[in-house]
């Protein structure tokens, strides 16, 4: 080894020379010469060991918190597009183009920095996630949120179909990167010990999430398709109809107005399930008897199919439950309506208060009271 | 006569060197041995240390992952996952749980995990699930979002109090005496539209 080579110069071991032994006797002393460098090896080896371990050790903690740091402001990014994509949704859900609250509207902008605009859901989540976002300071500790909406689907998604924007105009993709300096403490002695002294007191670190509306059933963030409401009105309408037109032994048929679904854009051939549940009764006293189907419309209203049929003859009330589907695309719409062809004793709703009828689009589902008017808003539905 | 000295001179100083090597010989094993033993003590020391920081690292990554996964679990409900059912917070505490479930040096004494979610409207938390009882489930501050009229907070808290998991003896003393436990926990809010 080399260090063996270096020859200790202290007083000690100046007594024993071996060259001065050497002018006095012909043969060099080599215990004295093992005894003078004794200890040299281990101390030189220490030596280094220390100063390469603390590098090692050193440098090794500090990227292990900036790693530490990165999981954070992924988690952070995360949230905030989450929050973000709920904002889309429910304004794709609402056909609006703003959020709930409008001092909290950040839709009709391409994007933004917490440090300058933080009204909005993705800078509160953010900071809620512990990045408050106040700007990024060079060399000092410090983080940024940003965020940008986008009408691309990103890159590393592989959803379909690929959504450009929502109804309502809004792009259906956004993207939050949340950056953070990172304090370092080992490193930035280290870089100060070589005279970088404006530098090393941050690592940055970045975190980023991209999210949006889907067509198809994915984890995260918001994995559905953003459907417009689906209006029902008037379902008490059948009471006055029945009353008026239908009054005392009366035949009559009647149709309902249709029970309006989502219209967004849905792969080609997208079998939709469909179950429909309700009762339909006579009231009181007062007899009725026919029959009461439902019916649906796959296309938008252009053609009617009965999925189910049921023969009322008694008082009281009759099941009306049926299933059936539709295979949809594009923007085609699920119609439901119920046609009664009746003979009624007297006059009756054929959804009298006390009866309900439950609309079933997979496993949302809504239940309308008889005798009134309801509206429906059927949020949402999964395509299978 | 100054011939035979000199041989015997030589003789001798062969024999001094002899005998001096075998020495040095002796004593540079000695050396080395002694050596060895010190730089083997340091670096056992160096890598129990680094062990135990190792692992503070792994369980903090673990806990940060957990709360997400948990999290964004808890947020996919109605809207969201075309009108399923939002999951119950119960469920979401167990996501969290099984990411930390059976982690060397954790145990259900010294970790936790606690989800919460709040109601439209409301003003704190609805629903609170703890997963591990122990003083380390409590439940995370609440905070309401700032469209409280239409969407809703989940949040989750997993906590660890940690030892070191290498409790190695110096002097006679446990590293678990001598190096400070830490507590690491961290509490991730998600957004959740009814």
């Amino acid at each position: 080894m080399v260090f063996q080579t270096v020859h200790r110069t202290d007083a000690t071991c100046k007594k024993t020379q071996p060259w001065q032994n050497r002018q006095h006797n012909s043969a060099p002393d080599l215990r004295n010469l093992h005894r003078c460098e004794s200890g040299q090896t281990i101390t030189v080896w220490l030596g280094a060991i220390v100063v390469m371990s603390s590098v090692l050790m050193g440098s090794a903690y500090d990227m292990s918190v900036a790693w530490m740091h990165k999981q954070w402001a992924d988690t952070a990014a995360q949230a905030a597009c989450t929050a973000g994509a709920m904002d889309m949704l429910y304004a794709a859900n609402n056909g609006s183009t703003s959020t709930p609250v409008t001092a909290y509207n950040f839709l009709s902008s391409s994007s933004g920095d917490c440090a300058t605009n933080s009204s909005n859901a993705m800078c509160y989540y953010a900071k809620l996630n512990g990045y408050a976002s106040l700007g990024l300071t060079s060399n000092t500790p410090s983080n940024d949120v940003q965020w940008s909406m986008s009408t691309t689907q990103p890159a590393n998604s592989n959803s379909s179909p690929t959504l450009t924007k929502t109804l309502n105009g809004v792009p259906a993709y956004m993207n939050v990167a949340v950056t953070e300096n990172v304090p370092v403490t080992f490193m930035g002695i280290f870089a100060h010990s070589l005279g970088m002294m404006n530098s090393w007191n941050t690592i940055q670190v970045a975190g980023h999430c991209n999210c949006g509306l889907e067509g198809t059933t994915s984890s995260v963030p918001a994995n559905t398709i953003p459907f417009v409401a689906g209006i029902i009105d008037n379902w008490g309408s059948f009471e006055p109809i029945a009353a008026v037109t239908c009054w005392s032994n009366a035949s009559c048929s009647m149709t309902s107005s249709p029970v309006i679904g989502p219209n967004n854009p849905v792969p080609s051939n997208t079998v939709v399930p469909v179950t429909v549940g309700g009762r339909a009764a006579g009231q009181g006293g007062e007899s009725i008897s026919g029959s009461v189907e439902g019916d649906i419309s796959c296309d938008g209203g252009k053609t009617w199919k009965s999925f189910d049929t049921i023969t009322i003859n008694v008082l009281g009330s009759s099941p009306l439950i049926g299933n059936t589907s539709c295979t949809i695309s594009n923007t085609n719409q699920i119609y439901l309506r119920v046609a009664a062809n009746l003979r009624l004793g007297s006059a009756g709703p054929i959804f009298p208060a006390g009866n309900s009828y439950t609309v079933q689009i997979n496993s949302a589902s809504v239940t309308i009271p008889g005798g009134s008017t309801t509206s429906l808003h059927i949020t949402s539905f999964q395509n299978n | 006569m100054r011939a035979i000295e000199k041989i015997k001179m030589r003789s001798s100083s062969r024999i001094e060197r002899t005998e001096g090597g075998a020495q040095l010989s002796q004593d540079s094993f000695g050396q080395a041995l002694i050596e060895t033993a010190l730089f083997s003590m340091v670096l056992v020391l160096m890598l129990a240390l680094a062990a135990n920081f190792v692992y503070v690292v792994y369980v903090g990554a673990g806990i940060t992952s957990a709360g997400r996964q948990s999290a964004t679990y808890a947020a996919q409900g109605q809207q969201a996952t075309a009108g399923k059912a939002l999951p119950a917070v119960s469920a979401a505490c167990q996501i969290a749980a099984n990411e930390v479930n059976g982690w060397a040096g954790l145990s259900s004494t010294n970790w936790g995990a606690y989800a919460a979610s709040s109601a439209v409207g409301g003003g704190s938390w609805t629903n609170t699930s703890s997963c591990a009882g122990n003083s380390n489930s409590t439940a995370p501050t609440y905070n309401a979002d700032p469209e409280p009229a239409t969407f809703t907070v989940n949040a989750v808290k997993v906590s660890a109090t940690l030892s070191p998991l290498v409790n190695f003896s110096i002097l006679g003393k446990k590293a678990s005496t001598i190096l400070p436990s830490a507590t690491y926990g961290r509490t991730v809010f998600m957004r959740q539209l009814n």
